[in-house]
């Protein structure tokens, strides 16, 4: 535990050295969320979406997205560690694989946890929250943001070079985020998007984040979750004995 | 008992390049062994599978855990670029439990004070090599590995790695260092390990090294009046089948080339008693000259030289 935690120490100092280049983790949900809140919410003229108002389904839907952007920044930093050599300095350390993990766990849930809050405040000041409600709904969104931080940690673990990392993100952050019901409803969409949307493993994680705010109990989206869960602990099992320390890029 | 052992070990790369094959040495405590050998030897590979950077194909390296840990640092760099100086010296510091304080000595040996605060992305190629190094000596370890640790140095911070590792050396650590500076290697280590296209072909001592690749030693002699005109050809007649004679125009002075194991005492002897000598000197070739002389055309040597060496 110490072990992990004096990692994270440093993997936030990276985060703050390196603040102006996370400056967009910053911005890019509050954004996302003022957008939707106070645009989108305006357009649909208080409809009601999948049984909520629209605010609160987007408030998930931004949460999610938090979610999304923690899989492929924890993703690219175990790449640079095993890059930079700090993944190897640990591990010749006698830091064993599980508290590497765990480092890497607290340090990204520490940052996904504060945007998570920023978000949550910013809706109670726009006069849209119902603060117990919203405090549920973040708190299961910091449980999927443990799940997509070791996603992108078994990932990590896979990248051998900056070109593939660049190309996991571009080829599949945005089609994530957009295929999966995060700020519009699947009711009524073309068969191939809720095809999309059914393999799509964050449709389970927001409908998990909505289920306070939804009527019914979230059977489908835990057994999803719970799926997504398994599979990505059976990752990083693999990724425990199949990576080197090191990647072999120079630079 | 050797605090290292590799045994056995063979590697090959996706690529299909067959980086080392069946390599197997044992160093002991308290030694410091050079690893040479040509670009693409295979001197880094051995070296990151020795650090654990890297897993062998097939066998085994076996560090005497009970006496501590290995030490790293690698040939190309590998910082967190994120991170201050100070910062990456002071993780491994803390990931191996080592004071603080010994963040600031190093800092201190290496001459990295003055960016010590600064972000690795902000410093020179050579401060980014004392900032590796001074990550493998932050902490005490049982075996240090070091890849080409003077290369980007200047002479001087050179020459202090290198004695600060005869330092660790002689304080019972085993240190692994791979260079192409010779001489220092020669200064520093006490045995070497040569590889050639991925094979050992020598672990020996390193003057012992020196003396069976064929090292000689240069004797000149300057003599107080030139030889009567009958001593070259007694001389030459007298000399043993591996020396060679050169005898100056004016006969005031010879040099003589013989075997280095020969010594000095038998030129000596040999040098007719009625000469005065006025000034006499004896240069030994080094391991550079050796070096360059019998594996500089990257002629394989015919077969694998070992003896365990011992401090």
């Amino acid at each position: 535990m110490k072990t992990s935690l004096t990692l994270a120490r440093f993997h936030l100092l990276s985060v703050w050295n390196w603040r102006t280049s996370h400056l967009s983790r910053v911005i890019e949900a509050p954004a996302y969320f003022l957008f939707m809140v106070t645009g989108l919410d305006t357009l649909v003229a208080g409809t009601r979406v999948d049984g909520m108002a629209y605010d609160d389904f987007a408030y998930a839907g931004v949460l999610v997205v938090i979610a999304v952007r923690a899989l492929f920044w924890c993703m690219g930093d175990v790449a640079n560690d095993r890059k930079w050599g700090v993944y190897a300095v640990a591990r010749t350390t006698d830091v064993s694989f599980p508290q590497y993990v765990g480092s890497i766990l607290a340090a990204n849930t520490v940052v996904a946890t504060v945007q998570i809050a920023a978000i949550c405040a910013l809706k109670q000041l726009l006069g849209r929250g119902s603060p117990a409600q919203d405090l549920r709904m973040a708190g299961l969104a910091v449980l999927v943001c443990l799940l997509t931080v070791l996603t992108g940690c078994a990932l990590g673990f896979g990248i051998n070079s900056y070109s593939k990392r660049d190309l996991m993100t571009s080829l599949f952050s945005l089609p994530l985020v957009m295929t999966a019901p995060l700020f519009y409803s699947l009711d009524g969409l073309p068969l191939f998007m809720r095809v999309l949307a059914a393999v799509n493993p964050f449709t389970y994680c927001v409908l998990l984040v909505r289920s306070p705010a939804a009527d019914s109990f979230p059977a489908q989206a835990i057994t999803g979750c719970l799926a997504a869960a398994l599979l990505v602990l059976g990752g990083l099992h693999l990724a425990a004995g199949r990576h080197e320390l090191a990647s072999n890029e120079q630079g | 008992m050797p605090s290292l052992t590799v045994d056995h070990v063979t590697k090959r790369y996706r690529t299909g390049t067959e980086a080392l094959l069946d390599v197997s040495f044992a160093v002991e405590p308290g030694t410091v062994l050079a690893v040479v050998g040509h670009n693409g030897a295979g001197k880094s590979t051995l070296l990151n599978i020795v650090s654990g950077l890297i897993r062998p194909t097939s066998g085994t390296v076996t560090a005497d855990v009970g006496r501590g840990r290995v030490m790293w640092a690698p040939q190309r760099t590998m910082v967190d670029w994120s991170l201050t100086v100070r910062q990456n010296i002071e993780l491994v510091a803390r990931l191996t439990g080592t004071p603080v304080a010994a963040v600031d000595r190093v800092l201190g040996l290496l001459d990295l004070d003055k960016v010590r605060s600064r972000q690795a992305e902000y410093i020179s190629g050579g401060q980014l090599q004392r900032v590796q190094i001074a990550r493998a000596l932050v902490a005490d370890a049982a075996v240090y590995v070091l890849d080409e640790p003077t290369a980007g140095l200047d002479p001087a911070a050179g020459e202090l790695v290198m004695e600060h590792l005869r330092g660790r050396a002689a304080a019972g650590s085993t240190v692994l260092v791979s260079s192409h500076d010779l001489d220092a290697v020669e200064r520093t280590a006490s045995g070497l390990v040569l590889l050639d296209e991925g094979r050992l072909r020598a672990h020996l001592p390193v003057a012992e090294f020196v003396r069976r690749a064929g090292a000689t030693m240069k004797v000149s002699v300057v003599f107080a009046e030139p030889m009567p005109d009958t001593v070259p050809d007694r001389l030459a007649r007298t000399l043993p089948a591996e020396w060679t004679l050169t005898t100056a125009p004016d006969r005031a002075g010879l040099a003589v080339q013989v075997p280095l194991a020969t010594g000095l005492r038998p030129v000596l002897a040999w040098l007719p008693p009625e000469l005065r000598v006025q000034d006499l000197s004896a240069e030994k070739q080094s391991l550079r000259d050796v070096y360059l002389a019998r594996y500089a055309d990257r002629t394989p040597a015919p077969e694998t030289e070992t003896v365990t060496v011992q401090q």
